[in-house]
């Protein structure tokens, strides 16, 4: 009896969810992890929205608020469902707080550090192919996964994800081509149970090549995120 | 000495009774004396600078021409009607004296005449550029009553790597230079990584200028708004993420960016008022999957463009901004350029006419016009190197933009000549130009 209990309560609250995304939500939103999928996100097969715990565990949330934290209130959003980014491509709004700024719990940048020596082994950069912002190999997800459990074992550690990109397209661009690739890197942690409040992006578009060749060598090494780490005392 | 004679301004002249060209020509003589260096630098530099303008044809100089000028002024008489049949509307004579360099223009159609001076010449040869740049500027402003970009300030982010120094420590400061390339200086001094200056529009153009521009000092990306006095800007827009690309209306009423506040790069509006924003930032423009970059606001502010990859290729599109500010309803854009690949970068003309981009063709990236009137889109820069983020000069007809390769410089060209001048060289990476209006 308790077993069909929490069964009906599991599929009560999967209801809810589905007729709050509504039909065409979830079709798109299906999409959206089936991307994830596709491209080997092996810690985000399931299709409905689940996010660990502190301890790691996986549970059902009940509202979208609940997954990615406080939704933005200080931005008019377009109406279109695809437009409001926790649809379709599950892509998580920035937290409200701008790190180095007055209240804000997380100082500037420059408090960050590169992953220690030891880090290194789980902040390893991820790469990804020309023109791409969601990586194709499954050893970037790898990295995801391992970076998410180093997150929930030291949940006051906050995470810059740092967005690259190659010479070849234009450097405007490129600066939003930046943004997409720390923002999806951002949604797959988020996507494995980490605060939204603990990860904030940066994109430095070509600014900062890591190689300074002009050839596929140099470029595949540019398409990258890298990480940057603050331990709060 | 000559000077004197001209500087008597009660000549007599022989008025032609027909009407002035639209275009009018102008007969820019020799400066006199010749003879020296520094005479002949400060010649150049004039001579360029009214050469930069489509609003005037200036003749060549010739030794009739010359003489006629000159002699004309020694006698106290000019013929008005001679100088009509050579196809003259205004002559120009360039005096330089021991307390600075004089033009004296002769009206061939109204009689009128006028001295424009420029007391004292600087020792560096940037400042004397400077000087007779501001000496050009104001024959076409109080004399010939046309536009032209000599006095006009170039903003550009410049990128010192110090190989000394790790990664993080790479600098880049904004910086100005004079249309000519000449007198770079620091504008800010953010001690960080500033970027992509877009100069606030100022119809009195005011030395102490203000500008929009992009610095990490906090770690993301912000916006931030400086004055050229200040060297320290403040930021401006409190939306949360990464803001990018800004470009403030003419009219100071809105700012276009780009911002990953929802998690991916949209297009933004954000309306201003006297005090700073007003109400919240407009998600204008998002497609699912889509990167969306480099927004440009027409200069009444009703359109705007910008990039977006969602069509395959990098294509430029347009969307109603002030529909976008009011409605919540994501509006069908319209894809303007559709000939080459990669269309990034755009740019309104001041007119409102035209949109300069980059865009690739043949494997390399050059700048290109498209003319909302013929809906053509034309190649202004050739030959090897990548080229982008071309932004308007005043005049419509100048373009100034940055090469990517083999080396980061500026370079400014136009639309009819096509003729690049490289304004910056050797001196770090230099892109993102941005000119006064």
């Amino acid at each position: 009896m308790v077993y069909i209990f929490i069964m009906r309560k599991w599929f009560l609250q999967l209801l809810i969810l589905a007729s709050m995304l509504g039909l065409t939500s979830c079709v798109t939103m299906v999409a959206g992890w089936f991307d994830s999928i596709r491209t080997g996100t092996g810690q985000t097969l399931s299709k409905t929205p689940v996010k660990g715990s502190a301890e790691g565990e996986l549970r059902q949330v009940k509202s979208k608020e609940e997954f990615f934290g406080e939704i933005n209130s200080d931005v008019i959003v377009l109406e279109e469902e695809d437009a409001q980014s926790f649809y379709t491509d599950f892509n998580a709004p920035q937290s409200r707080h701008v790190p180095g700024s007055k209240n804000s719990p997380v100082p500037s940048i420059a408090s960050f550090h590169n992953p220690t020596r030891d880090q290194l082994t789980i902040f390893k950069k991820i790469y990804f192919e020309t023109d791409k912002y969601v990586p194709k190999l499954k050893e970037n997800y790898l990295t995801v996964h391992r970076i998410a459990a180093f997150l929930k074992k030291h949940s006051k550690t906050s995470l810059f994800i740092e967005g690259h990109c190659d010479e070849r397209a234009s450097e405007a661009y490129n600066l939003a081509l930046g943004t997409r690739r720390a923002n999806h890197v951002r949604t797959l942690l988020i996507k494995e149970g980490i605060p939204s409040k603990q990860i904030y992006t940066i994109s430095y578009g070509k600014e900062r090549p890591e190689a300074n060749g002009h050839n596929e060598n140099s470029w595949a090494k540019n398409r990258r995120v890298t990480f940057k780490l603050y331990e709060e005392n | 000495m000559f000077a004197s004679l001209f500087s008597e301004r009660e000549m007599t002249i022989h008025v032609a009774s027909s009407a002035r060209r639209e275009c009018p020509t102008v007969y820019l003589a020799k400066m006199r004396p010749y003879e020296s260096e520094i005479a002949r630098n400060l010649d150049t530099v004039l001579r360029q600078g009214c050469n930069t303008s489509f609003e005037i044809t200036l003749l060549e100089v010739e030794e009739n021409k010359q003489f006629l000028a000159f002699s004309a002024l020694q006698s106290k008489g000019f013929d008005a009607t001679m100088w009509q049949k050579l196809g003259v509307d205004f002559v120009i004579v360039p005096v330089l004296e021991q307390n600075g360099v004089t033009l004296h223009v002769l009206d061939v159609y109204t009689a009128r005449t006028a001295a424009l001076q420029q007391h004292g010449i600087a020792v560096s040869r940037g400042m004397q550029c400077a000087q007779m740049n501001n000496l050009v500027d104001r024959l076409f402003q109080e004399v010939l009553k046309k536009q032209c970009i000599v006095a006009k300030k170039i903003l550009f982010a410049r990128q010192i790597e110090d190989p000394k120094l790790s990664e993080d420590k790479w600098k880049s400061e904004i910086w100005q230079m004079d249309y000519d390339g000449q007198n770079q200086e620091q504008v800010t001094f953010e001690n960080s990584y500033s970027i992509t200056p877009s100069l606030i529009y100022d119809k009195k153009n005011s030395p102490n200028y203000h500008f929009l521009y992009v610095c990490y000092k906090q770690g993301q990306p912000r916006i931030y708004i400086a004055s050229k006095k200040e060297g320290r800007g403040s930021e401006l827009i409190a939306l949360q993420g990464n803001q990018l690309l800004p470009e403030m209306s003419r009219d100071h009423g809105v700012i276009a960016f780009i911002s990953d506040a929802l998690g991916r790069s949209d297009l933004y509006l954000q309306r201003l008022g006297p005090n700073g924003p007003t109400d919240k930032a407009v998600q204008a423009y998002s497609f699912p999957k889509a990167t969306i970059a480099s927004p440009t606001l027409s200069p009444d502010a009703t359109k705007v463009a910008f990039v977006t990859d969602q069509f395959g290729t990098l294509r430029i599109c347009l969307i109603d901004a002030e529909l976008a500010l009011s409605s919540r309803k994501r509006q069908t854009p319209q894809v303007l350029t559709r000939t080459h690949t990669e269309n990034t970068a755009p740019h309104f003309s001041p007119d409102g006419t035209k949109l300069a981009y980059s865009a690739k063709v043949s494997g390399m990236r050059q700048i290109f016009v498209y003319d909302f009137r013929t809906k053509e889109e034309l190649q202004v820069t050739f030959g090897l190197g990548n080229k982008e983020n071309p932004k308007w000069a005043s005049d419509n007809m100048h373009i100034v933009y940055n090469s990517t390769s083999p080396t980061y410089d500026i370079f400014l060209t136009d639309i009819v000549r096509k003729e690049p001048v490289r304004l910056t060289q050797n001196s770090g990476k230099c892109h993102y130009p941005s000119m006064q209006q």
